[in-house]
């Protein structure tokens, strides 16, 4: 009896050890998974880049599903005083500049007297995909991950202008949200749309994302929608519209987000294009999603492989996936277009017949009959669409 | 069944077992918050919503320039921006800090921009 309680004591230290140490293994800071997932406010466990502003990445496997729910949807703001508390009975969207009659909209007003239309539209990251750019390029270093699929309904753009009489010689209208610089002096977010574009009758005054009101960190009460062109103009927490009569020079236009001005976005570090315009429509672009990153696979067996595809809304002819680094490129099975601004999901089945390292890649062809090409590279790592490689372990 | 003696032994060592196990919880370091202790809020009152972010900062090494780095970049963001970065050559270091500076109009004098500059290329610098 004695013994076995010598031996239950022992067992009990021993336990009491190994919690311990389990416990002492997450003190590793900034390199351990778990500090960098994050939870924010009506958002599940997602990759955090920064918290003051917030930018946060949607994780990878949650792209298996068409359509990104709200708490997994990613969140890019650029200025530190993000709007945090909101009142959304005094709440008015004004629209001003250049219109015969400036009007003061409420939420209730915009939702009962205008008419109502949806889209679904891929909101993706002027910036999404920089970490794989080489050389690296400085600013936030997103993976995939920035990026994400929502069902937006509210208000064409078109019909909130027309209702507020645009005069003659408008050329642009710029959008302005409710959040703010720390300082007085650094440049408020604006961005602009030239007055074709906000009038073509596709741009949304969006107030619901996914049948829900929009999270406050992807833009509560109002989010401009603008299908097929980066979220940088996607502005959030919008209130404030003007209708110009000329070219809007604001930093987030002028400084900003600017592009060399060519098909592929691509330009040589060694001499950087001197010409630079704002980055616009979404660049053609393919990704993996499965096998997962690291997730080895076995030799012979069949390997589900899957990813998305997209561009502005030219639309997908084919996607080829290549398992020998690029020799041979086979067709892959497109699923069906679920909108023509939505990506489109690609699947392939692949058997492995190598052991070690495969270099599996992904290129999409859009329907003018450009194809995705390997070398692609500009100063802010923007517009990403070079072919992506994924390095999976076949044992 | 247990004798008393035995049973009294039994349940000192699950006390012991348990005061012990408490104490080196209390002594770890911290550690990232599980989600369900985690301050960050968001609230519906009537008409009237309201988000609650938690910001922390993250530790970065001791090395010359450290406090002006801290203290300035801290005015307007979270060091997290420098954390996520991977290492880059002098030049583009100072290319992002007079970017601040020029284009964000950060108040930022020469002498500490290039102390902050010196900082970034210690602890994420590569050689040119």
């Amino acid at each position: 009896m004695i013994k076995q309680l010598f031996r239950s004591c022992i067992f009990l230290l021993v336990l009491n050890a190994a919690l311990s140490s389990c416990s002492n293994n997450g003190v590793v800071k900034e390199s351990s998974t778990a500090d960098k997932m994050g939870r924010f406010p009506e958002k599940g466990d997602m990759i955090m880049l920064t918290d003051r502003p917030p930018q946060l990445e949607t994780p990878l496997n949650i792209f298996q599903q068409d359509i990104t729910p709200n708490d997994y949807f990613f969140v890019r703001w650029h200025l530190s005083q993000i709007l945090t508390k909101i009142d959304i009975d005094t709440f008015r969207l004004y629209i001003g500049g250049a219109v015969d009659k400036p009007i003061a909209i409420s939420m209730k007003d915009l939702k009962s007297k205008y008419p109502a239309d949806s889209v679904i539209a891929l909101a993706i990251c002027s910036g999404n995909s920089r970490s794989t750019f080489s050389p690296r390029v400085p600013s936030g270093q997103w993976g995939n991950g920035a990026m994400g699929n929502a069902k937006w309904k509210g208000v064409k753009l078109k019909t909130i202008l027309e209702a507020a009489g645009i005069k003659k010689g408008a050329i642009e209208v710029t959008f302005q949200g409710m959040d703010k610089g720390p300082l007085p002096d650094i440049p408020v977010f604006v961005k602009s749309l030239s007055i074709d574009h906000a009038l073509d009758g596709e741009v949304l005054i969006a107030y619901e994302m996914n049948g829900q009101d929009i999270p406050m960190l992807n833009g509560y009460p109002l989010k401009l929608v603008v299908p097929g062109w980066y979220a940088t103009y996607w502005v959030g927490s919008l209130n404030t519209i003007k209708v110009l009569t000329d070219t809007f020079k604001g930093f987030w236009m002028t400084k900003a987000y600017q592009v060399v001005n060519n098909a592929e976005a691509n330009e040589s570090p060694d001499s950087p294009a001197k010409v630079t315009v704002p980055v616009s429509h979404i660049k053609l672009n393919s990704i993996f999603i499965l096998p997962e990153p690291h997730q080895p696979v076995a030799y012979g067996q069949p390997c589900h492989v899957e990813g998305l595809a997209f561009n502005d809304g030219t639309g997908i002819k084919k996607v080829e996936v290549s398992v020998d680094s690029g020799k041979n490129w086979m067709e892959t099975t497109l699923n069906p277009e679920i909108s023509k601004y939505s990506w489109r999901r690609w699947k392939y089945e692949w058997v492995p017949k190598t052991i070690g390292i495969n270099h599996l890649m992904v290129r999409a062809t859009d329907n003018n009959g450009f194809t995705q090409t390997s070398k692609q590279w500009n100063r802010g790592g923007y517009a990403k669409g070079f072919i992506e490689q994924l390095d999976v372990k076949v044992k | 069944m247990l004798k008393k003696t035995q049973f009294i032994f039994i349940a000192t060592l699950c006390c012991l077992f348990l005061v012990l196990h408490s104490c080196t919880q209390q002594k770890q370091p911290d550690i990232a918050k599980p989600a369900d202790e985690n301050p960050n809020t968001f609230t519906v009152k009537g008409s009237v919503r309201e988000i609650f972010i938690n910001h922390d900062e993250p530790d970065f090494p001791e090395a010359e320039g450290k406090e002006i780095f801290t203290s300035t970049c801290t005015m307007c963001h979270t060091l997290r921006y420098i954390s996520i970065q991977p290492n880059f050559p002098h030049k583009t270091w100072e290319a992002e800090v007079n970017k601040m500076i020029t284009k964000f109009h950060a108040p930022i004098d020469s002498v500490r921009a290039g102390k902050i500059v010196n900082y970034l290329v210690t602890i994420k610098g590569v050689k040119q």
